[in-house]
């Protein structure tokens, strides 16, 4: 089976699995980036939203989005990696779904979802895997290059050049470009625009990976509660609780 | 010599970039792009303000020194050999994100 041979649909058996994760919810929380498609929770559990735009900007800002969807509006506009407004230890989850490769520092993101989580709190973050995605000819990222990511702010020249690099893999992979002078200028388009392109792609023990690391570091400290695989391979999901 | 630009399609009008050096020279000074218009037999000034749009509260702004100016804009990307399409995506991404700098 190739790639484009996948059923990127999700089963009943998918469905069922997700249900079940998102059915240990309960009380209030937050979907970051929820966008035209928020997750279904179950009845009495109370979700707010958090984006960087609100769904007019958000609208201008990705065209291709069918004028008839609908896109949630934001409570709170804030970059996910920065929740100003949420106090810490105020929430009983934090979801997010196809967000964490948008990120450039996603160790700031999820250290920031620890900090606005209760102990106990869950961590809900469904990722889609490199190898079933229109990033699948880019480099798997590594942990070392989260972990750089993290320790040096934007503005940075070799942050910024690491950043300019994941345009570049997007202006060819994505954009299907390969004049070199041409990728160059579309990606360094994209980065003056800040276009929200995966930043960093993985495959689902990348994810672990990074979950243990930061528990190691002290950074946060979070037990895995589930992680599955769905859509046949597209996307895998982990349920984390806060310890 | 002027140079002699390619023709492309923007908007749904067959067009080159003017190539006199003096119409060049004015585009430069007013932020504007001088076309002819292959089916119409014209020439035409395409004034930055056409390209240019409000963007809604809590879109990026873009600071100054990163945006284009119209005609070297337009200048550059045929430089690069993009085709209509991306001539269209490009401009057009540039104007959403209002990316066009207005002459001093």
């Amino acid at each position: 089976m190739t790639v484009e041979d996948v059923d990127y649909t999700y089963s009943a058996a998918d469905l069922e699995r997700r249900t079940a994760m998102l059915g240990r919810l309960e009380g209030r929380g937050i979907e970051i980036g929820a966008f035209h498609s928020p997750l279904p929770v179950p009845d009495g559990v109370e979700v707010m939203y958090v984006d960087l735009l609100t769904s007019e900007a958000q609208r201008r800002y990705f065209p291709e989005v069918p004028d008839d969807a609908e896109i949630v509006e934001p409570f709170l506009i804030a970059p996910a990696d920065d929740l100003k407004g949420i106090d810490t230890a105020a929430l009983n989850f934090v979801l997010s779904s196809h967000l964490l490769e948008h990120i450039s520092d996603p160790i700031a993101a999820i250290r920031e979802w620890y900090r606005v989580l209760q102990p106990g709190g869950l961590l809900f973050v469904c990722l889609p895997d490199r190898r079933h995605t229109f990033d699948r000819t880019r480099v798997r990222t590594p942990l070392s290059h989260l972990c750089l990511d993290a320790t040096e702010e934007l503005g940075v020249p070799a942050r910024d050049a690491r950043d300019l690099e994941h345009y570049r893999e997007w202006s060819r992979a994505v954009n299907y470009l390969e004049d070199p002078a041409q990728v160059d200028f579309w990606a360094r388009h994209l980065q003056r625009i800040q276009y929200p392109i995966h930043f960093h792609c993985w495959h689902p023990e990348d994810f672990r990976e990074l979950v243990d690391y930061l528990r190691e570091q002290g950074a946060t400290s979070f037990e895995v509660l589930d992680g599955v695989v769905l859509k046949n391979g597209y996307e895998f999901v982990y349920l984390l609780r806060k310890l | 010599m002027d140079r002699i630009f390619r023709s492309f399609v923007l908007g749904g009008r067959r067009m080159h970039l003017v190539e006199d050096a003096e119409v060049r020279a004015e585009d430069l000074r007013t932020g504007s792009a001088t076309v002819h218009l292959e089916d119409e037999g014209c020439d035409q000034v395409v004034l930055v303000d056409q390209f240019r749009m409000s963007v809604p509260a809590g879109h990026p702004v873009i600071p100054d020194e990163d945006k284009y100016e119209l005609r070297p804009l337009i200048e550059k990307v045929l430089d690069l050999g993009f085709d209509d399409d991306w001539i269209t995506e490009i401009t057009e991404s540039a104007r959403r994100h209002d990316m066009f700098r207005s002459p001093e």
